[in-house]
């Protein structure tokens, strides 16, 4: 391997104490002290903040001045400035990869401010690994890759729309693909929005309009990814797309003429639509398709003929710079006789009652099951911070612990619009905790008491109960409850109408996540790399998330997700390049005799292959590394039998080193510094 | 040569390999070694403490004359690797008890 042993190595070592972060606990000055005694050390320094200009250029100006070739720095997370100090080291004209940088903010004095001494002892420790593992630094570069200008958008509501749009604005193709023949997605499906009180299928129908009419976007509905390949930059993906299944000219009369009717989840099963048919006026495409799902295979007599539907599915393939994930959520289901769901009729759910608001006509009485409603009782919190051991686990076994966030104030929304339409209204607010976190979100609380809205809180573990009344009572239901405003008072609140309130629950988008090698959080929510540093990166370079299939998000904070992942995905296919970590394996092709241990243990497709070539006159067969598929995991490190392979900056002699340098005893070289 | 043939080989190697690592790196193997030995006397004591009757961070301390914090981060070892497991509470502590294998 070519770590270079020629040149006299000149280490620059800086303690930073990280306004007090760590030098509250760890003696800076000590462990600068002590590590300035170490052979290859030519300076060692402390300051107060070395990520800030003064403290980069302390850095920048002992490499020019003291001709430092190795730069160690204690300090914050990797994570966090790493970047930062590359970039510095760059600056000063040495490569940014002859640095090393020491994690004693979360790893030492974060942990141990309980133990100064013991503290201060183990940065040393930290930083001689560091220094040690610095002394066999090799210069690297970065991995560039030509990239595509060509997005693939994966979902058509309206984070993917806006990420679409974003992205098309920015010069790059963008594909875009929705699993359902129309676009919208949830949004659609909601009538007004919090907090501006916009119509959001006016919001919906601009950014539509946008995105079909951008020249660089094409758009694909019925279509789902059925195949990925390759790496950032240039992805070959699968794409299989269903028949729309009646033509353009046809399709009008055959929804006209189509009888068969199926539950319309439009307005989640409150009634029916044709199994020919449109989300809902005015959607886009406009065009008619057929439910493949629910069609029963039986002619449609159009202008009298019979017409039989047929769906022949076409797979066609794309080549794409990055994927951007917006597959969207689902709202919760409550089980059969949660709340009394589905067993009471007068127990709806808060998505099911706008549809229904939305299909009233102004001006119409809020009635239901044919009974006027007087009483309404809105429940927070169904299917979201339940209580692991307290509450049933779901089908998959989970228990939805997390906090869905929007629809505290979506039921606050609600109970505003109600009290708006239906001024007679008594409506009841069952609630565990009011979460209106966003700005503006606390004007529909403060609204809702001005409103008379009542409230009643209950505790997590002792949730309401919802009961049928008994025969002859005014009201057809009855919500029990402990009211923690009234001391844990029992009360029976009499209600023609029960609506819950629920949670916003993952898609199942288990194949996606098998095909794209992303990952889910235990919430199965897909997971971002950092919340904070790289909030809508996934694990895989090229694939960026996009809205709610990270977490709930309001319709706001969707877009913002969504324009975050596009400017991500410009960045990165902007010019054409993308630039990898050099931190991938590599082979030393005088040591590997073609095993193929290493081909075995690789998890990554195409990473490392074994291939035929010419050494001293024979032919061998020797293994080979793309760098692009190759993450740097290192298995293969570990499985070649004649240490073969290195990743590189992470080689065996650095970490050797650096178990040396740990194992030393750190204490008997501070006792010596006075 | 036959498939046990080179198995043999490659065991050779790698028990050379082994062998040349430990006289490379010989004095981190001594210290890391009387480390783990004093640990494991001290994951043995807890152990023996703990088998019959769950306790908590300040009994173990109090027994072993150990800080509590020294005897939090020996448990959370042994707990990482399901040597011990909490068992309720007493007070405001969590009582750890033995995993029998």
């Amino acid at each position: 391997m070519p770590e270079n042993n020629s040149e006299e190595i000149r280490i620059g070592v800086y303690t930073c104490y990280c306004g007090g972060n760590i030098s509250d606990v760890v003696n800076c000055e000590k462990v600068a002290k002590t590590l300035s005694q170490l052979p290859g050390v030519v300076v060692s320094r402390t300051d107060m903040s070395m990520c800030s200009d003064a403290g980069q250029s302390l850095i920048e100006n002992d490499i020019r001045e003291h001709g430092v070739n190795r730069v160690v720095i204690g300090a914050c997370a990797p994570s966090l400035h790493e970047q930062t100090f590359r970039g510095t080291v760059a600056r000063a004209g040495l490569n940014p990869y002859l640095y090393y940088h020491v994690g004693l903010r979360e790893q030492d004095s974060w942990v141990h401010h309980g133990d100064k001494q013991g503290a201060s002892c183990k940065a040393v420790r930290l930083m001689m690994a560091g220094i040690a593992k610095a002394r066999h630094l090799d210069p690297l570069s970065p991995i560039q890759l030509s990239a595509r200008r060509h997005a693939l958008v994966i979902g058509g509501g309206v984070a993917g729309l806006r990420t679409a749009r974003d992205v098309a604005r920015r010069g790059l193709r963008v594909t875009l693909i929705e699993k359902t023949p129309f676009l919208g997605g949830r949004t659609a499906q909601l009538e007004t929005l919090f907090p501006t009180g916009e119509n959001a299928r006016a919001l919906l129908d601009k950014l539509i309009k946008e995105v079909v009419q951008h020249p660089n976007v094409t758009i694909f509905t019925q279509a789902e990814l059925v195949g990925v390949s390759g790496y950032v930059g240039d992805y070959q993906v699968q794409i299989r797309q269903q028949s729309r299944g009646v033509s353009a000219e046809m399709a009008e009369a055959a929804m006209q003429a189509c009888e068969q009717m199926v539950p319309d989840e439009f307005n989640y099963g409150l009634t029916q639509r044709k199994v020919i048919y449109r989300a809902y006026p005015g959607c886009y495409p406009d065009v008619p398709a057929v439910d493949w799902e629910h069609y029963d295979d039986q002619p449609i007599q159009v202008n009298s003929q019979a017409l039989r539907l047929h769906n022949e599915p076409k797979t066609f393939d794309l080549n794409v710079g990055a994927i951007a994930v917006a597959t969207g959520f689902n709202p919760y289901e409550p089980r059969q006789g949660e709340y009394g769901y589905g067993e009471l009729p007068q127990v709806v759910t808060l998505p099911q009652l706008i549809r229904y608001l939305a299909n009233l006509n102004p001006g119409q009485p809020l009635e239901w099951q044919g009974r006027p409603v007087r009483d309404v009782a809105l429940i927070h919190c169904v299917g979201s911070r339940e209580i692991p051991g307290v509450h049933e686990p779901h089908e998959d076994g989970q228990v939805n612990d997390y906090c869905s966030r929007v629809c505290c104030t979506a039921t606050l929304h609600m109970a505003l619009e109600l009290r708006e339409r239906f001024p007679d209204l008594n409506i009841y607010d069952i609630y565990e905790d009011i979460r209106t976190y966003g700005r503006g979100h606390e004007d529909y609380y403060r609204g809702a008491l001005q409103e008379m809205v009542r409230f009643l809180r209950f505790h997590g573990d002792e949730r309401p109960e919802v009961l049928a009344a008994d025969l002859g009572d005014d009201h057809p239901v009855l919500v029990r409850t402990k009211d923690w405003l009234t001391w844990g008072e029992q009360l029976d609140v009499p209600a023609d109408l029960v609506v819950l309130a629920v949670g916003i629950m993952p898609r199942d988008v288990s194949d996606l996540i098998k095909l794209l090698k992303i990952s889910a959080g235990t919430d199965r929510f897909l997971l971002e790399v950092h919340p904070k540093l790289q909030p809508v990166e996934t694990a895989v370079p090229g694939v960026v998330l996009s809205g709610t299939a990270q977490g709930p998000m309001t319709v706001q904070e969707s877009c913002a997700a969504a324009s975050a992942a596009a400017a991500k995905i410009a960045v990165l296919l902007g010019q054409g390049q993308v630039k990898l970590e050099p931190f991938v394996a590599r082979v030393d092709l005088g040591k590997c005799d073609g095993t193929g241990a290493c081909v075995e243990v690789c998890e990554y497709e195409d990473a490392i292959a074994l291939e035929v070539m010419q050494i001293d006159g024979r032919e061998v067969k020797r293994a080979v590394v793309t760098p692009a598929n190759c993450s740097g995991c290192g298995g293969c490190v570990s499985a070649c039998p004649n240490r073969a392979i290195d990743v590189q900056g992470w080689t065996l002699r650095q970490y050797e080193a650096m178990v040396d340098a740990l194992a030393f005893e750190a204490s008997e070289l501070m006792e010596v510094v006075p | 040569m036959t498939d046990q043939d080179l198995a043999k080989l490659a065991a050779k190697a790698r028990t050379q390999l082994l062998k040349r690592l430990r006289s490379d790196h010989e004095d981190t193997v001594a210290a890391t070694q009387e480390l783990l030995r004093a640990y494991k006397a001290i994951h043995r004591d807890i152990c023996q403490l703990i088998r019959e009757k769950s306790k908590t961070v300040p009994e173990i301390a109090e027994a072993l004359e150990m800080p509590a914090h020294e005897v939090l981060w020996h448990l959370t070892a042994l707990r990482k690797y399901d040597v011990v497991a909490e068992d309720g509470m007493c007070g405001e502590y969590v009582l750890y008890k033995r995993v029998e294998a």
